[in-house]
Order: C-alpha cells, then sequence, then structure tokens
C-alpha cells in the first residue's frame, strides 16, 4: 500500500526533515503545535499541509499516544512518522498504531521491544559472535547485587538504566568509590529514568574512557541487508554527542568491511528491516564492542546521505511501504568526508549548561558544501521543556581538510544571538592539533581541557522588554477605567465612527 | 484586584476620589489622576511613593528559564547552607539547586512541573 498521508510526531529540525522528503515525494504531511498562539515557533506548521493542536504542556504533549492517535484519525494520516525521541522507539506506540490500521515508519514493535531491552540486545549480539564489554548479566535490584559486580567488574564502569537511549541514564565511576556513594547514584539514575522513561532498571557495564564510538548506518527491506559506511560520534559531553564525521580516520578497508559485516549479521538475526544503526565502542587496539541498535532515523543521518547521496527519510517510508530497496550494496557509492556539528543552545564557558531564551538575530551560513538542518529563525523561542539542538550544521568535502575548512568558514558565518551556543567550541576544536590528526577518543572533552580556551560569547542578554514601571500600569488603569466611565455616561459615543471613516462619507456627500 | 502584564502579577486597587478624580494604587505605589493641570490641560500625576519593598532578603532565585521536576524542602523546614532544595530541569538536563543560606523556609513559591522564568524567586527563607 503506498503511503499518502503521514503524521509528524515530532518537532523542530526533524519534523522539517521529513516533511521535505515528504514534498518531494508528493505525499501530504500533518504537524503538531503544542497550543494555539505558538505556530510560529513551531514552523513546522507552516510546512506541512496541516496541523493540530496537542492537550498537554511541553515534551508531554508529544508523548500523549491517545491525542497523537486521536489526531491522525481525524486527520486520515494512513502513517506516522516518529522521527527521533519522544515515541520513536515506543513499541507500546508502535503497537497501537497497528492496532489502528496505522503505518508506525519504523522497525515492527516487536523489534522494538527486544532492542529496547539493552541487556536483551547484547545477548543477541553475544550469541552470535560479536564482543560486548563485561558486564552483569541482569537488571542490579538489591544492594548486594550492586556489591558483587562492583567486585566482579571493578571500576571504571558505567551504571546504565536498562531501557534507556539517547546517552540518559548514564552515569561513570572512574575511581575508587564507597557501595554507600554508587547506591545513591543508581537512585539519582532511577529518578531522571522514571521521569524520561517507564522503565528504571538498570546494570552495570565497564567503561572504556579511551575509546571511540562509530556507528555503523544500515537498511534492510527484510531481505536485503545493505551498509551504508560508518560515523564516527567521539566528540561528546555527559554521553550526548557533539560532532560526528563519516567517514572514520580510525578505520582502514578491511576493519571498515569487516564492522559492517558484524552489524548486519546483528540486525540479520534480529529479522530487522527499516533504517537502523548499529554503535560500537572501539578501544585503542582496535576491538569492537557492540553497544546499541538505534532503530530510528537518527541526529546524524546528513552526513551519511551527504556521502551516499542517499535519502535516509525516503527509504524509511519506502521500506514502509513494502518496497523492496532498487540499488545493491555495490551500487552505493561513497564520496568525500562530512562532518556534523550540533548547534546547541548551551553555553560551553559553563560546562555545557542549558542556555533558554529569544533569539534576537539569526544569520544562517551557506555556500559551497554547506548543509543546514534547522528551525531557527529570528525572534524565535529556546524553550526549556526541549532538547537543546538549535541547528545541525554539516560540511562536505573531497577530503577531511576541505570538510574542516568549510565548516570553519560556515561557523564564523553562522550568527545567533540572544543565547549562547556551541559556536565558539566548534572553532576552538577545529584548530585542534589533537582532533586535526584524529588522536582523540570519548573523554577528549574533558581530558584536552578544550573548554579552557573557548571564547567568552558576549551575553548580549536577551535584550529585556523594558520592565513596565507601576507608573505605567496606573496609567493603563487610568485609562480603562476613564473610558468606562465614557460608556457610562455616554453610551452613543460607543457607534460614533471612526474620523478616517466619517472623512470618506462626508465627501460622498460633497459629490 | 490583580493584573497580570507579562507574566508579572501586580496588585492594583481603584478608588474614585471627587470631581473625576481616581486614586490608584499599583502594588503599594499611590498615583492620583484626573486633575486638570492648568497650564498644559494635561493629566497631572501625583505621586506618593511608599518605600519600596526590601529584597535583600534570602531569597532562591531560578538560575535559569527551567521547569521544577522535584522540591526537596517543605515550608517550615530549617535548611542549612549547601542543602539540596530542588530540581530545576531545563532542556532535557538537571540542575540541582542548594540553599545559599541558612534558615528556616518561609515560603515556596512553586509547585512540582512548574515553568519558572531566570530570576524568579523559588523559595524565600528567613
Amino acid at each position: 500500500m503506498s503511503i499518502r498521508k503521514i503524521l509528524i510526531a515530532n518537532r523542530g529540525e526533524i519534523a522539517l526533515r521529513i516533511i521535505r522528503t515528504c514534498k518531494e515525494m508528493g505525499i501530504k504531511t500533518v504537524a503538531l503545535c503544542p497550543q494555539s498562539g505558538e505556530e510560529s515557533n513551531f514552523i513546522e506548521t507552516s510546512l506541512a499541509d496541516e496541523f493540530y493542536y496537542l492537550e498537554r504542556e511541553g515534551p508531554q504533549g508529544y508523548l500523549d499516544i491517545k491525542r497523537i492517535l486521536e489526531i491522525a484519525k481525524k486527520a486520515l494520516v494512513d502513517s506516522i512518522h516518529p522521527g527521533y525521541g519522544f515515541l520513536a522507539e515506543d513499541w507500546l506506540f508502535a503497537k497501537l498504531c497497528e492496532k489502528n490500521g496505522i503505518k508506525f515508519i519504523g522497525p515492527h514493535f516487536k523489534i522494538l521491544k527486544k532492542l529496547e531491552d539493552k541487556i536483551e540486545a547484547k545477548e543477541v549480539a553475544k550469541k552470535i559472535g560479536i564482543p560486548i564489554l563485561p558486564m552483569s548479566d541482569g537488571s542490579i535490584n538489591s544492594l548486594r547485587d550492586l556489591r558483587k559486580w562492583i567486585l566482579a567488574i571493578r571500576p571504571p564502569f558505567v551504571l546504565k538504566a536498562r531501557k534507556g537511549g539517547g546517552g540518559i541514564g548514564i552515569r561513570a565511576i572512574n575511581g575508587e568509590i564507597s557501595f554507600g556513594e554508587v547506591f545513591t547514584i543508581a537512585l539519582g539514575i532511577r529518578r531522571q529514568m522514571s521521569m524520561a522513561f517507564s522503565d528504571t532498571e538498570f546494570f552495570l557495564e565497564k567503561y572504556l574512557p579511551e575509546a571511540k564510538h562509530i556507528e555503523f548506518q544500515i537498511i534492510s527491506d527484510g531481505k536485503n541487508f545493505l551498509h551504508l559506511g560508518e560515523r564516527e560520534c567521539t566528540i561528546q559531553r555527559r554521553f550526548q554527542k557533539l560532532l560526528e564525521e563519516s567517514p572514520s580516520m580510525f578505520l582502514d578497508e578491511k576493519k571498515r568491511e569487516e564492522t559492517a559485516k558484524l552489524a548486519i549479521k546483528l540486525l540479520k538475526e534480529l529479522r530487522y528491516r527499516g533504517v537502523g544503526t548499529v554503535e560500537f565502542l572501539v578501544d585503542k587496539d582496535k576491538n569492537f564492542y557492540f553497544l546499541e541498535v538505534n532503530p530510528r532515523i537518527q541526529v546524524e543521518h546528513p552526513i551519511t546521505e551527504a556521502r551516499t547521496g542517499i535519502d535516509l527519510v525516503e527509504q524509511q517510508i519506502r521500506i514502509s511501504q513494502g518496497e523492496k530497496i532498487k540499488f545493491s550494496q555495490d551500487d552505493v557509492n561513497f564520496s568525500g568526508w562530512a562532518i556534523e556539528a550540533r548547534i546547541l543552545a548551551e553555553d560551553p564557558q559553563k560546562k555545557f549548561q542549558p542556555t533558554p531564551g529569544k533569539i534576537t538575530k539569526y544569520l544562517p551560513p551557506g555556500g559551497q558544501g554547506i548543509f543546514l538542518h534547522t528551525f531557527l529563525h529570528e525572534s524565535q523561542e529556546i524553550e526549556p521543556y526541549f532538547d537543546s539542538l538549535l541547528a545541525k550544521l554539516i560540511s562536505f568535502g573531497k577530503d577531511r581538510e576541505e570538510a574542516i575548512s568549510k565548516l570553519k568558514r560556515a561557523l564564523e558565518e553562522f550568527q545567533i544571538e540572544g543565547v549562547p551556543t556551541t559556536i565558539p567550541f566548534f572553532k576552538v576544536l577545529l584548530e585542534n592539533k589533537d582532533f586535526l590528526e584524529g588522536d582523540f577518543f570519548t573523554n577528549f572533552v574533558e581530558k584536552s581541557k578544550i573548554l579552557e580556551r573557548v571564547s567568552p560569547q558576549p551575553i548580549k542578554e536577551v535584550l529585556k522588554e523594558k520592565e513596565i514601571g507601576e507608573e505605567e500600569i496606573a496609567q493603563i488603569i487610568y485609562q480603562i477605567y476613564k473610558n468606562l466611565k465614557k460608556t457610562e455616561k455616554i453610551p452613543e459615543e460607543k457607534e460614533t465612527p471612526s474620523n478616517w471613516a466619517m472623512a470618506e462619507r462626508l465627501k460622498m456627500y460633497e459629490s | 484586584m490583580k493584573v497580570k502584564i507579562r507574566d508579572k502579577v501586580y496588585d492594583v486597587e481603584i478608588s474614585e476620589l471627587e470631581e473625576g478624580k481616581a486614586k490608584i494604587i499599583v502594588d503599594e505605589k499611590e498615583f492620583i489622576f484626573g486633575e486638570k493641570n492648568k497650564e498644559k490641560g494635561k493629566i497631572a500625576i501625583a505621586k506618593t511613593s511608599i518605600p519600596k519593598r526590601d529584597f535583600s532578603k534570602k531569597e532562591i532565585l531560578a538560575p535559569i528559564d527551567g521547569i521544577i521536576s522535584e522540591i526537596f524542602v517543605k515550608e517550615g523546614d530549617f535548611v542549612k547552607k549547601n542543602q539540596k532544595l530542588l530540581f530545576l530541569s531545563s532542556m532535557k538536563m538537571e540542575n540541582e539547586l542548594v540553599s545559599e543560606f541558612e534558615g528556616k523556609i518561609k515560603e515556596i513559591l512553586v509547585k512540582k512541573s512548574q515553568k519558572v522564568k531566570k530570576d524568579e524567586v523559588l523559595i524565600r527563607l528567613i
């Protein structure tokens, strides 16, 4: 069945990203808006063919399955694209879509359910011979379990939510630490998780501070499994990616093919159908360890698109409507080098503290080899409700050097005022010798002390609308009071037309 | 009566005086309107200002815009300096706010899940 109309159950840049491909494919789109009056902050409402209001505030609105299905039915869509985050990996939502006769654009709910459980996913990988890091073999449910596994794995290790994702619910424990402290951290994860995810179990895994984060993009129609190369996402903070590039300097052709095969093997085993990413940690000796599968479109997907010329959202839609992939592995041409910098509303000088606010000036970069995915415009409100991603700035060149100089040039052009952003961080990063030479690992941001070199952002504080003084308010109230008084006494004045209209009428009489 | 302008609530009181004059009190400041200024024919404003409230009190302010995700204390509690008071979450990140002062919690002005603006008073201590 071919897809005719899609509800985009997301916001911001990814909503726009999906709408754009839909338009190119001649598919109608439906967007969401939190509340009436907020349309200008959610420009997907003007790009889509129609839009509907949510009922709950902030992210709660986008997680409101009942309301979203209600909108889907009202708008007569045949499919829902969840984007990333929110409902993208919610198997229950995917199942409810199926029940209601709506296509969920993503893998089958049974696969989502399996992959949601990080321990189960690792067990599948282990079974087919993909190395995993030493870990506790089940959820930790008591202080006794915790003691046992800390003694077995030893620091450094990470405490991870069993059903987490997107770097949420992960804590690294580096040195010697008391059981009590670990327990407190575990409780912290529980609390944080109960906000983000429904499940709050966690497990313990060996931590590799000096590792590369490398992932493979796979697409599958259920029969054919192709890889679209790797993305290196090693530059991170708080387990959240900041900059991604493709290819990775760290891999030679042999290692690349070998690992891509492992990734494909895993998704074949899972009978995966759709677009998905297999994440690995790679140690200094190039040993690969499976981390997790991301069963959705990822934030950093545009770098793969830049190198292969394949539209991943289009592939998701085609696979969802039952099409076979029309090209083979040999047809996939990799060319050049692509880098993505995540422009966030965060202040690198203050340890990436979030910086909500209002955009007072916005001047985007452009030109050769630059792609920009964003929802920004002047006077855009950056709400504390949502994640801090403002824009994805992607550069594409024939090699790494060219991609870097293009990205540098684009960062120089990029002007965002009103909130501090990560732009100054990238400017310093792209000058860093270790980064340029490829000598960096996931602990780079802390280890390199690079943040000390980030130049301060002139906090052109959002020019606060001048505070209204008491006197001004008193005057306004008096005017209202006076007008009310007037209308009480001479009600006929209400009907007096304005001078302008009257003048027009008089003219008519004159002629 | 209370008037809300740009997210700020003001206490307003209006009383009619003789000859169409009106007294308007906004947050304890008094203004008189309606007296004809003979020279300009404009409305003259008589202002009798009451001294501003003392803001040097022990107040916990929101460091950035965010949402209150957890409150650990209640009114009447005694807190020490650096004691955890609440979690402020912003952009999927959480910020622990600790008390800058020692004292008794006089007033908690926010509720869980409430959205707050930068510099908004969250907790008052005595």
